[in-house]
C-alpha cells in the first residue's frame, strides 16, 4: 500500500460505538479518525440503556457528562400482557446491586451527540457529514476513500483519502465495511420482523421511582416498547412480522389496529398525542459470519443485530466497541495485524454475548417460555438470574448459567405440562378484559 | 372521545397503599420499612398469604372501584405496593390514567 498512514484507526460511524470506541483509543494516544454519515443531533432508534453499559460509558470518561444532561434515570423494567391481565416489574438494583441500581432513558439524538462530542474532546478528528466511499485493505492497513458534504464556502462535496493502521466498522445495520469485504450474514432469529414507532405526549406515568422503567407490552403477534424520556415524552414502539405490515398495508394502519387492540397500550395511551410522524424499520436478527479481518473489525450493529426487547442494542455496541479497541491496542504496540486466534476469540465472544440475549428472546416470543417468564415464582432463583441478564450481564458466571438452564428447561417442560399459569391470548382479541 | 374527568376520586398513594395493607392484613414487619418495592409476596418479601390478598382486594374494590377478578393478575398487582399504585391508577376509571 502506497503512502504514509495519516491514522492509527479510522472508525466509520459515530453512534456509540463509533464515539466510545474514538475515545477510548484517542485517550490511550492513538490518532483516529470518525466518519459520521450524517450531521448532530439526529433521530435514532434505540433509547433505552442498560445498567451494564455505565460501567463503559465510566470507563470512557463521559459518565458525569450524561448525568448532567437531564436524561430520565431508568431503574428497572416492567412486561405486561396486552391484555392487562398479567404484569411483572423488573427492579435493577434487586439483582445487581446498589452500583448498578440505574441507567438511562436517552433521546438518541442527544446522547449521541454527547458521546461523539466526548469522542472529539478526547482527540478524535470528526469528519461530519461525511460518509465511506470505497475501502482497500491488506495486511499493513486500509485505504478509506471518503466524501464529506460541502462545508460554508464550499460549492461541493470534498472526496479525500485515509490511510489507517485499522478500520472500525461502526456503521450500524448498514454495515460499510462487511458488505465491501464481502463477509456473509446469517440470520438468528427464523422470524423476519418490522418495528412502527413514533413520540408521543401524555402516554401514561409510573408514580415514583418507576417513572424511568420500560414497559414491555406482549400481544399475541408481537409486542409494544414504551420508553419514557424526559420532558414528557414517551417513545412507543410497536414490533410484529413482517407478514402482519404488509398484510394490513399503512404502518400508521397497522400501529392504529394494534394499540386498539391492546388493552394495556390503549388505556395508557387514551390522552395521547403524537409528536412527529410514525416511522418504520425493519427487526431482522442476524449477524455476520466473522466481526474481524486482519486490519477490520466489526462492532455493534454493523456485527449484528439482537432483537430490541431487552434493550441489549446500546450495551453491546459500547462492549463490542471496547473490546475490539483492546485488542487494536495490543496489536498495535506489538506492530502486527490481528491473527487467526484473536479474530476467532473476538467473534466468538461477541457471538455468545449475542447469542445469550438471543435465547432470552427466543423463550419470550414463545407460548411456553413467556409463561415461565411471567411467573413470579422463586424455582431455584431463577428470577434472579434473568434480571442480572435482563439488567445487562450479558455473560452471566456458573451459578446464574446454571439458573438460566433451569429456566429454559422449564420453559420445555411447561409445553407439555401447565407448571405455571397458562396465558390466555384469546380473551385480549375478544373483550379486552 | 374526551375521557370524563373524575370527580373527587380517592387519592392513591404510597402512604394510604400502606394504610390499607395494615388494616387488612397481619403485617409481621414495621410498616414503615414498606417501600415501593418491597415483595409483599414470596420469598424475601413481608410474608403476605392468600387471605391477606383476599381482603386487600375487596379494600381495594371498595375504595377505588377496581376488580381484581383474576388470582394471577392480583398476584401481579400485589408484587409490590409501587406495582399496586401504578396497577389501580391505570385501572380504576377509563381515561384517569395519565398523569397531568
Amino acid at each position: 500500500m502506497d503512502g504514509a498512514f495519516t491514522h492509527d484507526v479510522a472508525v466509520v460511524g459515530g453512534g456509540p460505538a463509533g464515539a466510545a470506541a474514538g475515545a477510548w483509543l484517542a485517550q490511550r494516544g492513538k490518532r483516529v479518525v470518525i466518519l459520521e454519515r450524517e450531521q448532530f443531533p439526529r433521530f435514532s432508534i434505540g433509547e433505552s440503556l442498560l445498567p451494564h453499559g455505565n460501567d463503559l460509558l465510566r470507563q470512557i470518561g463521559v459518565w458525569q457528562k450524561l448525568e448532567a444532561a437531564g436524561f430520565l434515570r431508568k431503574f428497572g423494567a416492567e412486561f405486561c400482557t396486552a391484555d392487562k391481565r398479567r404484569m411483572r416489574r423488573f427492579w435493577f438494583g434487586r439483582n445487581l446491586g446498589p452500583t448498578h441500581e440505574y441507567s438511562f432513558q436517552v433521546e438518541r439524538a442527544k446522547f449521541d451527540h454527547v458521546l461523539l462530542e466526548h469522542a472529539r474532546e478526547s482527540g478524535c478528528e470528526v469528519l461530519q457529514p461525511a460518509r465511506g466511499v470505497s475501502l482497500e485493505t491488506d495486511r499493513d492497513g486500509v485505504r478509506l476513500e471518503y466524501e464529506k458534504a460541502a462545508a460554508a464556502g464550499e460549492s461541493a462535496p470534498v472526496r479525500g483519502v485515509l490511510r489507517a493502521r485499522w478500520l472500525l466498522d461502526a456503521s450500524g445495520r448498514g454495515a460499510f465495511a462487511a458488505n465491501r469485504l464481502g463477509i456473509p450474514r446469517e440470520a438468528t432469529q427464523p422470524t423476519r420482523r418490522v418495528a412502527v414507532y413514533g413520540h408521543f405526549r401524555g402516554v401514561f406515568r409510573n408514580e415514583g421511582k418507576a417513572e424511568g422503567h420500560i414497559t414491555i407490552v406482549r400481544s399475541r403477534e408481537g409486542w409494544f416498547w414504551m420508553i419514557p424520556l424526559a420532558g414528557g415524552i414517551t417513545s412507543v414502539g410497536l414490533v410484529v412480522p413482517v407478514g402482519v405490515v404488509s398484510e394490513g398495508g399503512d404502518p400508521r394502519a397497522v400501529f392504529e389496529a394494534a394499540v386498539e387492540a391492546a388493552p394495556e397500550v390503549r388505556d395508557r395511551m387514551r390522552e395521547a398525542e403524537p409528536v412527529g410522524g410514525l416511522r418504520s424499520t425493519g427487526d431482522y436478527s442476524w449477524r455476520h459470519a466473522s466481526f474481524a479481518t486482519e486490519r477490520v473489525v466489526l462492532v455493534g450493529d454493523a456485527a449484528g443485530f439482537v432483537d430490541p426487547i431487552f434493550s441489549s442494542g446500546v450495551m453491546l455496541a459500547l462492549k463490542s466497541a471496547l473490546r475490539a479497541s483492546e485488542l487494536l491496542v495490543r496489536a498495535c504496540s506489538a506492530g502486527r495485524c490481528l491473527e487467526p486466534g484473536e479474530r476467532m476469540a473476538y467473534t466468538r465472544e461477541v457471538s455468545s454475548w449475542m447469542r445469550e440475549y438471543t435465547r432470552m428472546i427466543g423463550a419470550f416470543y414463545d407460548r411456553a417460555g413467556f409463561e415461565v417468564f411471567m411467573t413470579p415464582s422463586e424455582f431455584f432463583q431463577i428470577p434472579a438470574s434473568i434480571g442480572r441478564l435482563v439488567g445487562g450481564f450479558a455473560r452471566p458466571g456458573l451459578a446464574d448459567r446454571m439458573r438460566l438452564e433451569a429456566f429454559y428447561l422449564l420453559c420445555r417442560v411447561q409445553k407439555f405440562l401447565s407448571l405455571v399459569p397458562a396465558i390466555e391470548w384469546s380473551r385480549e382479541a375478544r373483550t379486552g378484559h | 372521545m374526551e375521557p370524563a374527568p373524575i370527580q373527587n376520586a380517592p387519592e392513591v398513594s404510597l402512604e394510604i397503599l400502606r394504610e390499607i395493607l395494615v388494616e387488612n392484613c397481619m403485617v409481621k414487619v414495621d410498616p414503615a420499612g414498606i417501600g415501593e418495592e418491597t415483595p409483599l409476596f414470596g420469598p424475601d418479601s413481608i410474608g403476605l398469604d392468600s387471605l391477606d390478598a383476599l381482603q386487600m382486594a375487596v379494600a381495594l374494590e371498595k375504595r377505588y372501584g377496581v376488580v381484581l377478578s383474576d388470582s394471577n393478575t392480583a398476584r401481579d398487582a400485589f408484587q409490590s405496593l409501587g406495582v399496586l399504585r401504578d396497577w389501580i391508577l391505570r385501572n380504576r376509571v377509563p381515561g384517569s390514567g395519565a398523569k397531568g
